[in-house]
């Protein structure tokens, strides 16, 4: 389930001409400040990964980390 | 006196009154340079030697000034809308005891920029103006300024808790507008704002501030039953509420803004049925951006729409039949035609047909 969430992230980057390592995506590396994801890009990770794994990740708050994202997942 | 800060550049009520009898003030900060402009348009002829003497003109000739707004800040569609003053200063309150410190989490243009401007210069109180600003330098803006009212779309507060790492207890009020806003984040909002009250507010460029809530559910008030009805679940206001009556026949206009009830009295917005996307806080004509993609080489056609989301309201979508086309490539090829980022469809899927219904393209709309 994390590699899939990575991977989500991985082609949202380069789908959207972020320029930005995605070589070190961990539990503590932040959405925005350390990918450069903006709401746009945020509310399309949401629905990537509602699509792909069933689970709307902002439903019961606030994301910050890709580790957020996994205890939501859980 | 501060009266505006924007990109870390401090701007005093002096250098305003300065500026504002200046034939061509210069600034590089869009900001302020908008609300200068506006001031100058609404003052012209006037002479206005100091900031009192602004307030004291605003006021005593609210019923008869009036201001166009261009709405292509906030929606894809751009439209002047004339916008009365003592409509956009009904709410202002003057008794407040402290002066506030206002962080503006609205495009300069959109109606709530102007309500949170006038509120504020009539108050002699501060602005700083956060929608430009990266959200990397929240935590410095708000621990440097000490904002004591946050007003903004929900999105731009759900994108300020993502990125605020220290709670700032000096934010007393926090002021959501422009969108649906969710439960989930009245209640996220504490961990970083723990003094805040939130209120939502219902508004239109059409009519300006119209309900307010502190929650998501509103209720229409006793006062305002006479002016504000809902009918087929559907908000309507009366013609006496508008900016401009000549918009209307009859007495009443259709917001298009759809309602669900909780209970007899409390209700929620759930969607327009205006033919605009709202996503963001930005108004969206999903035709106007078909129109642009459409354009692009490769695209044989494109439907789009919005999808219901948790952080924007809607996220907008765009199915696309073509060949030789990505979501990447037509992503890139709207960023080259300089399309504002709001109005590039967040997901682009490539299709080989669509759903149709009987009388064309099925479009869900939200």
């Amino acid at each position: 389930m994390k590699e899939k969430v990575i991977e989500i992230i991985k082609n949202l980057i380069i789908e959207n001409d972020i320029e930005v390592s995605t070589e070190e995506i961990n539990d503590s590396t932040s959405l925005t400040n350390d990918l450069g994801l903006d709401s746009f890009n945020l509310a399309q990770l949401t629905v990537e990964i509602e699509s792909e794994l069933g689970v709307d990740i902002f439903e019961n708050g606030v994301i910050s980390s890709v580790g957020d994202i996994f205890k939501q997942l859980k | 006196m501060i009266f505006w800060i924007e990109r870390g550049v401090e701007k005093s009520y002096d250098q305003l009154i300065e500026d504002l009898n200046n034939d061509n003030p210069i600034s590089d900060l869009s900001g302020y340079m908008y609300f200068l402009t506006l001031l100058k348009e609404l003052s012209k002829g006037q002479v206005i030697s100091s900031i009192e003497d602004l307030i004291s003109y605003l006021i005593t000739n609210k019923n008869n000034l009036s201001f166009e707004i261009l709405t292509s800040g906030t929606t894809s569609v751009s439209k002047n809308i004339g916008v009365k003053m003592s409509n956009c200063i009904r709410h202002v309150k003057t008794n407040s005891k402290t002066k506030s410190i206002w962080g503006m989490g609205y495009p300069c243009g959109s109606f709530a920029s102007t309500q949170v401007f006038f509120q504020s210069i009539i108050n002699k109180e501060t602005i700083i103006y956060l929608f430009e600003t990266d959200f990397k330098s929240s935590d410095q803006i708000f621990s440097n300024y000490k904002i004591t009212n946050l007003s903004c779309t929900p999105t731009f507060l759900s994108m300020l808790l993502i990125n605020l790492k220290k709670e700032y207890s000096s934010v007393l009020k926090i002021t959501t507008g422009g969108e649906k806003t969710k439960q989930s984040l009245i209640k996220s909002f504490k961990k970083i704002f723990t003094s805040a009250e939130y209120i939502n507010i219902y508004a239109s460029t059409e009519t300006g501030s119209l309900l307010y809530s502190n929650s998501e559910y509103f209720s229409i008030p006793k006062k305002s039953e006479s002016q504000i009805k809902i009918e087929n679940n559907t908000l309507k206001v009366h013609k006496s509420l508008l900016n401009d009556v000549q918009k209307i026949n009859g007495d009443w206009y259709d917001t298009n803004d759809i309602v669900e009830f909780l209970n007899d009295s409390q209700f929620r917005f759930v969607s327009r049925s205006n033919g605009y996307l709202n996503t963001g806080g930005f108004r969206i004509s999903p035709s106007h951006i078909e129109d642009k993609i459409q354009g692009i080489e490769g695209v044989k056609d494109v439907h789009v729409y919005g999808k219901p989301n948790s952080l924007l309201g809607s996220v907008l979508c765009a199915d696309v039949i073509g060949e030789g086309i990505s979501s990447k490539s037509l992503k890139i090829e709207l960023k080259k035609q300089s399309i504002e980022k709001h109005l590039i469809p967040q997901i682009i899927r490539i299709v080989n047909s669509f759903e149709h219904v009987l009388n064309g393209k099925k479009r869900i709309m939200i």
